[in-house]
């Protein structure tokens, strides 16, 4: 009996990774960030539009409101097709957008804002990639959402308006 | 014309490839490239940053070699990676309750083996 | 009117393969009717398959040729400044025009089993249906998600190009090789089904499956090795074998296969073992399946990354199960059945093969684990991880210890019987000239660790015992035995061994920049960077940079390394230099940074690289020797 019972092993071998190979097709690339649910890393550097003085993780701890970090880069299209998302994405109530803009020139980075309009209250020039890597980003363009020094969510890609409007919105209400 | 015009954007993108030059003794280059073996490229598919020649692959050599010169042992780098990025980025797994089965079912399957191929003898007496 | 012609061709394409479709149907018509024998029937239907497609791809080769860009998939993967090999071989470079190389092959096997196998008629017809069915779901496949003969509504002047680093004489012919095993071992998939509807697995059965196993093994074997030569050549990291995904899922069916002809083995002499054998020859050819779901649904990331598509993946994971669930379902019914027990001696043959077999099924567990574990922790516990060639290593290497240890005895045991005798004598011998050998090289290479020398110690003692003349010669004059065969493989599975040790030990490598008249120093050579110069070829542009290897101040060969612009698509490859030496591949690549007064090199010493190569030679070799021997002897 027992023996017979095992010559059905194969089979169910089989359909359990039939199944598990039917969700892997279906999963989309999960963002879990180690970041998420921890303190922002520490960062510090130049700003790309004065030379004043620094863009650090000072300026994120103390905000009251909700942090909307974007970074991004004027070689990247998919950054261009994101920019009308982040505009709205800034004028909501107790939000503000931050960008850390990625290995690139301030001239071209200066023309993408000056061409496009500009959602963000402050942008940090990050021409090394340095900071990114401290962020954990893989590539441009990636969005944080930061609240009280903490990161709660990242999104991976442009973030599409149907996006802003099933996931974003209800976090940001959730925080409210 | 226009070839000519598209080579020379990608000689331009190309330059950014470049390695820089590390300033690391030979011990520290031996540690840099196993380190550089040992992670993951952010941008490429499955290889490691030795192996890769792109843009983020030599960011993240930079990093890691600067990391070395500022006195981090193997470990420190390899932990701060981890913290970044998640136990992905490190080309073997740690072995920890989610990868108990991968390292240690092959001695289970070893031994059922063993035991199947013992009872073929005692079933013949 | 050239638009007609390509109307015309595409059309002809697709009624070609609707006609095989037909015939494919008629022939599973085993599975609904109990036929009266018809020898003529299915042999001639399978020739009807076999030529249907094959036309169906030669026309896929003529708009390829003829770089007919009314075709999609022509536009989408040629180009007219393409050289003309690689206009051929991008036909099958693509995920259409490869599966259409799959289906074709797998009819060649269909007929060739047809043509071959007359003796036992009920069986071969069978197995002729079973394999129908195969043909089938993969033409369904290509007709519904994968037409190689879509048109473009407009025609294009200019095709977008194949990827440049697939432009190379060995990825070239690799494919066709690779599936060529693969699908080899479909039919014995189909062989196993049949016997177990028939209930017909024995020693005849063993006979005729051993043949085709070992086909498909040479040319899987085969297969393998070329990829590994491409990468070594294309990929510029000097390394042969990455234990990437893609390469995985070509050595899973490997190893099932390999275990698979011993096991025949054991059924053929013994007849036993029947339910493990068909259980192999199921699981060989669910690996190739599993493989090219993996490869094609993009589900793996992977550096030999096939254009990826998920409804492809739904329709090859939907083929699959039905495929593996139905057999495995017979095999679970009728699987209990069919073994036949006999007395197993301790130190017999059949025991030395059985755990042989285990050994193979641990290390293929240990690939296939690898290979779907991060799989698993994605969807299941969410959280992503690599598993890299560190844990393929250290998992592996203390199998191949035992591994080569039963590989030694086994071949001096004999069959159904307890006598060691002959054993003793045959290994005394190479076991003490092989610890002598090894220990005086361990003392001068310092290098070496124990489970290295240990490793070195037993591949020595298995050369040596495998060349040990007995073996090789009868009489004074070399014939062909059974065993020549046998002994040429497992003598170059050995050198295998041996050269990945001594690859792995003495590889040297420098990463550094390079101005002209620069002196780099690897090892123990002097690479002068000399100079470097521009050219222009028919479909690329290249640099080259020229060095000059040299020990004690006297050149010894000079290599030059490339960087290649090529235009379509634009994409920006190095080609290696590789200085082949007996003992010692050199091997450069670069890089050329912008306004810059240097170069970025790359340079590797790699020993053994040769041996590397040549140990799979002799293990194909070893392979073909024993299909003559089958074939002169049936």
């Amino acid at each position: 009996m027992i023996r017979k019972t095992l010559f059905y092993s194969p089979l169910l071998i089989i359909i359990l990774l039939g199944i598990l190979f039917y969700y892997s097709l279906n999963s989309e690339t999960k963002s879990n960030s180690p970041l998420i649910g921890k303190q922002i890393p520490e960062f510090s550097i130049e700003r790309l539009l004065n030379d004043n003085d620094q863009f650090s993780s000072k300026d994120l701890i103390s905000s009251e409101t909700i942090n909307f970090i974007n970074v991004w880069a004027s070689w990247c299209i998919p950054c261009r097709a994101e920019h009308n998302v982040l505009e709205l994405l800034s004028k909501i109530d107790n939000v503000d957008l931050y960008g850390i803009n990625h290995k690139d020139t301030k001239k071209n980075a200066t023309n993408f804002i000056n061409t496009l309009g500009n959602p963000f209250r402050e942008i940090g020039f990050d021409s090394d990639g340095r900071t990114s890597i401290e962020w954990g980003v893989f590539g441009v363009p990636e969005t944080f959402i930061v609240h009280r020094g903490k990161i709660i969510y990242k999104h991976i890609g442009p973030i599409h308006i149907s996006e802003l409007e099933d996931t974003i919105i209800p976090i940001i209400k959730d925080l409210n | 014309m226009k070839s000519s015009q598209y080579i020379f954007h990608i000689l331009i993108a190309y330059s950014l490839l470049l390695s820089s030059v590390y300033a690391l003794n030979v011990d520290q280059e031996e540690r840099a490239n196993n380190l550089f073996k040992e992670t993951r490229c952010l941008v490429c598919e499955g290889q490691n940053i030795y192996e890769s020649n792109s843009d983020s692959a030599e960011d993240m050599k930079k990093l890691i070699s600067e990391m070395i010169i500022d006195g981090n042992s193997d470990n420190e780098i390899k932990s701060f990676l981890v913290s970044r990025y998640g136990d992905w980025i490190i080309m073997t797994p740690p072995i920890n309750q989610s990868t108990y089965f991968l390292w240690f079912s092959p001695i289970i399957i070893l031994l059922i083996g063993i035991i199947f191929i013992l009872r073929k003898f005692k079933k013949n007496g | 009117m050239a638009r007609r012609v390509s109307e015309l061709l595409s059309y002809l394409g697709i009624v070609s393969l609707c006609i095989c479709l037909l015939v494919s149907l008629a022939q599973i018509k085993i599975f609904y009717l109990k036929s009266n024998v018809n020898y003529i029937n299915y042999f001639n239907l399978s020739l009807i398959q076999f030529v249907s497609c094959l036309l169906s791809f030669l026309i896929l080769i003529y708009i390829f040729i003829t770089s007919d860009f009314n075709f999609s998939l022509v536009y989408q993967n040629s180009h007219t400044e393409k050289p003309m090999i690689y206009k051929l071989s991008g036909s099958w470079g693509n995920h259409e025009g490869s599966l259409l190389m799959w289906i074709l092959i797998l009819t060649i096997f269909n007929f060739m089993f047809a043509l071959m196998s007359k003796v036992n008629i009920r069986l071969t017809e069978t197995t002729v249906g079973v394999q129908s069915f195969l043909i089938l779901g993969f033409l369904l496949f290509l007709l519904f998600t994968s037409n190689p003969f879509s048109l473009l509504s407009e025609s294009p002047n200019e095709g977008l190009g194949l990827n440049p680093i697939l432009q190379d004489p060995f990825l070239a012919i690799h494919p066709p090789i690779l599936y060529l095993g693969y699908v080899g071992f479909s039919l014995i998939f189909s062989l196993a089904i049949a016997g177990l509807l028939l209930n017909n697995i024995d020693k005849n059965w063993a006979s005729i499956a051993k043949k085709w196993t070992l086909s498909a093994w040479v040319l899987l074997t085969a297969g393998i090795g070329l990829g590994s030569y491409w990468a070594y050549n294309e990929l510029g990291w000097g390394g042969y074998w990455f234990w990437d995904p893609v390469e995985n899922a070509s050595l899973m069916p490997w190893l099932a296969g390999t275990a698979l002809i011993h096991c025949v083995s054991i059924l053929e002499k013994r007849n036993t073992l029947q339910s493990w054998t068909v259980l192999l020859s199921i699981l060989t050819f669910a690996l190739s399946l599993i493989g090219t779901f993996l490869v094609r649904s993009g589900i793996l990331n992977s550096v030999h990354a096939f254009a990826s598509d998920p409804s492809r993946g739904l329709f090859i994971l939907a083929f699959l199960l039905i495929v593996l669930i139905a057999s495995l379902f017979i095999f679970a019914r009728k699987g209990p059945f069919l073994d036949k027990e006999i007395k197993y001696h301790l130190l017999s043959r059949e025991t030395g093969i059985l755990v042989n077999n285990w050994l193979f099924l641990t290390v293929l567990f240990i690939v296939f684990l690898g290979t779907v574990y991060p799989i698993f922790t994605d969807i299941v516990l969410n959280e992503n991880i690599t598993v890299g060639p560190k844990y393929y290593i250290f998992s592996i290497t203390p199998i191949i210890f035992l591994f080569i240890f039963a590989m030694i005895i086994t071949p001096f045991l004999n069959w159904s019987t307890n006598n060691y005798k002959i054993l003793i004598q045959k290994i005394y011998k190479p076991t003490l000239l092989s610890v002598m050998l090894i220990f005086s090289i361990s003392l001068y290479f310092d290098k070496l660790s124990i489970t290295e020398i240990s490793l070195l110690i037993l591949s020595s003692i298995l050369i040596m015992a495998n060349l040990n003349s007995n073996i090789l010669f009868k009489n004074n004059s070399f014939y062909l035995t059974s065993n020549i065969g046998r002994a040429l493989t497992h003598a170059g599975f050995a050198l295998l061994i041996i050269s990945i040790i001594a690859n792995a030990s003495y590889a040297k490598e420098k990463i550094t920049q390079a101005k002209v008249d620069d002196k780099i120093i690897v090892g123990n050579y002097d690479f002068i960077f000399s100079s470097i110069s521009q050219e222009k070829e028919k479909n690329y542009h290249k640099i080259i940079a020229n060095f000059e290897m040299q020990q004690h101040s006297g050149t010894l060969k000079k290599l030059s390394p490339e960087i290649r612009f090529y235009n379509n698509p634009p994409t920006i490859t190095s080609e290696t230099s590789i200085a082949r030496m007996l003992f010692r591949d050199i091997y450069i690549v670069m890089n050329v940074p912008e306004n810059q007064e240097f170069i970025n090199v790359r340079i590797h010493i790699k020993p053994f690289m040769n041996f590397i190569w040549v140990s799979i030679l002799m293990m194909m070799i070893g392979g073909l020797f024993s299909i003559s021997y089958r074939i002169k002897n049936s």
